[in-house]
């Protein structure tokens, strides 16, 4: 048998070399900044926030304009609530930012409390709009997003306006009195609809008010702590149900790491051992393929397409449940993981830097939103 | 230094580096076109609905965004392999 060709061999070994460089250079060049963010570079995060913040200043100047195409509904609740998050977080990971920032927490943290809002709310519950049903038995846990904004901006701000407070207290009353006599530990968060990920939110939003006004809300929390963990973790994959029927607790829907990661970020204001446990589940349907991690949509036995929970499921993976998982990465001290999934993040997310401030391109504002607040997560947590 | 570059313009084995180098600056103007766009007119309407040109521009950016990141390494090396080995006697 003849030997090969030398330029054949030049041919495999320059082969070899070109994927070790892919296979090296790819995840360095998306993970530059994945250690940054993990040690909490307060440059980093400025920059991202300043972003935010001047996306509230155009908010507001659009607002102020007679307009017909207004930024409103689900997606501009949660853009809001994500930036009073995660300005709140670097605020208390950096006290000396709390004077900067805590009236600047306490503006997005009232944007995501305006009626027009929740709209979406009022509708799925034909009219009855959550702030005007409060001694009902209804739950509206979606306004959950809010209130726990509200909370996190009461507890920085000393100029917190009066008025709000009092209806934020009113909120959060009839949340825990829904909380407590519920025999699932969900309400609901539309008609016939539960959500345990807006759950944890309302569960978030209760101890961040504890925590601002010193009220004592131990007996609800332990009360969803013991719930969270017998009714609505799957057991088999450790991935909450996305949706589940309130009174009865049956599952509507497949567990998911959509709304599984959401509901560890949400988890952890409340309670470190339930965020620990979904964690724990989400780590075990992590992909990772040439350094790149991701999460997997959907818990073993269940598949399905993308939607507006996930995002694009490609491969299994979905883009929700990769980029929210982000926040208990980082929040729980997983380096590795933390690093895999933000170059991830980074590859898709391309974030871009001029003037000062730090954008994720495709995302928009909800993405930047969504992303300061998970890259930041960690100083948010239940003492 | 000028044979580098002779042989970087001229070579057969230098292809996937010039190859290489189109794309990386396909790659920062399609940024500097998505940026743009993205900042003016956005992906999505307040009211969420979709800006098509925005969205096509993204797709062929983020597409041009990962051969750049996962591809252009392996261009690079493959050609500097190549190159050295085509160097010795």
């Amino acid at each position: 048998m003849a030997p090969p060709s030398p330029s054949w061999v030049a041919r495999l070994v320059a082969l070899a070399a070109a994927l070790l460089a892919s296979r090296l250079v790819a995840p360095w060049w998306c993970g530059r900044d994945a250690s940054r963010w993990m040690d909490g570079d307060r440059a980093l995060a400025d920059s991202l926030a300043a972003e935010c913040v001047a996306f509230e200043a155009r908010d507001d100047a659009a607002r102020a304009a007679p307009a017909r195409d207004r930024f409103s509904g689900e997606w501009a609740l949660v853009t809001h609530q994500m930036i009073a998050l995660g300005l709140a977080q670097i605020a208390l990971a950096h006290p000396e930012e709390r004077v900067r920032l805590a009236p600047e927490v306490t503006r997005a943290a009232l944007k995501s409390f305006r009626p027009e809002m929740r709209d979406f709310g009022t509708r799925a519950w034909r009219g009855e709009d959550a702030m005007a049903s409060l001694a009902g038995p209804h739950g509206h846990a979606y306004l959950a997003y809010s209130a726990l904004a509200l909370g996190m901006a009461r507890l920085l701000d000393p100029a917190f306006p009066r008025p709000v407070a009092r209806q934020h207290d009113a909120l959060i009353a009839a949340y825990e009195r829904r909380l407590l006599a519920s025999p699932t530990g969900l309400i609901e968060t539309y008609p016939g609809e539960a959500y345990p990920t807006d759950t944890a939110a309302v569960a978030a939003a209760i101890a961040v008010h504890g925590r601002a006004t010193g009220a004592d809300h131990a007996r609800v929390l332990a009360r969803w702590e013991a719930l969270v963990e017998a009714r609505q973790i799957d057991r088999a994959s450790g991935l909450v149900f996305q949706r589940m029927g309130a009174l009865d607790g049956r599952p509507h829907d497949a567990p998911r790491g959509s709304g599984t990661a959401l509901a560890a970020y949400f988890a952890g204001f409340a309670d470190r051992a339930v965020a620990r446990d979904l964690a724990d589940g989400l780590w075990r349907h992590e992909s990772s393929f040439w350094g790149f991690g991701a999460i997997r949509e959907y818990g073993e036995g269940y598949s399905g397409a993308g939607d507006v929970d996930s995002g694009p499921v490609l491969l299994g993976v979905s883009v929700s449940a990769t980029g929210f998982a982000l926040a208990p990465a980082r929040a729980s001290g997983q380096r590795a993981v933390f690093a895999r999934l933000y170059r991830t993040t980074d590859l898709f997310g391309a974030p871009v830097a001029s003037g000062g401030r730090l954008r994720f391109l495709p995302g928009g504002p909800i993405g930047n939103a969504l992303l300061l607040a998970m890259l930041t997560s960690g100083p948010e947590l239940a003492p | 230094m000028r044979a580098l570059v002779a042989w970087a313009l001229r070579s057969r084995d230098a292809r996937p580096l010039r190859a290489a180098a189109l794309l990386v600056v396909a790659y920062l103007a399609l940024e500097r076109l998505f940026a743009h766009l993205a900042r003016t007119e956005g992906l999505l309407s307040p009211s969420g609905a979709p800006h098509m040109g925005a969205l096509a521009v993204g797709a062929v950016y983020l597409v041009t965004r990962i051969v750049v990141r996962l591809g252009v390494p392996a261009m690079v090396a493959y050609a500097a392999v190549r190159g050295v080995a085509a160097r010795r006697p």
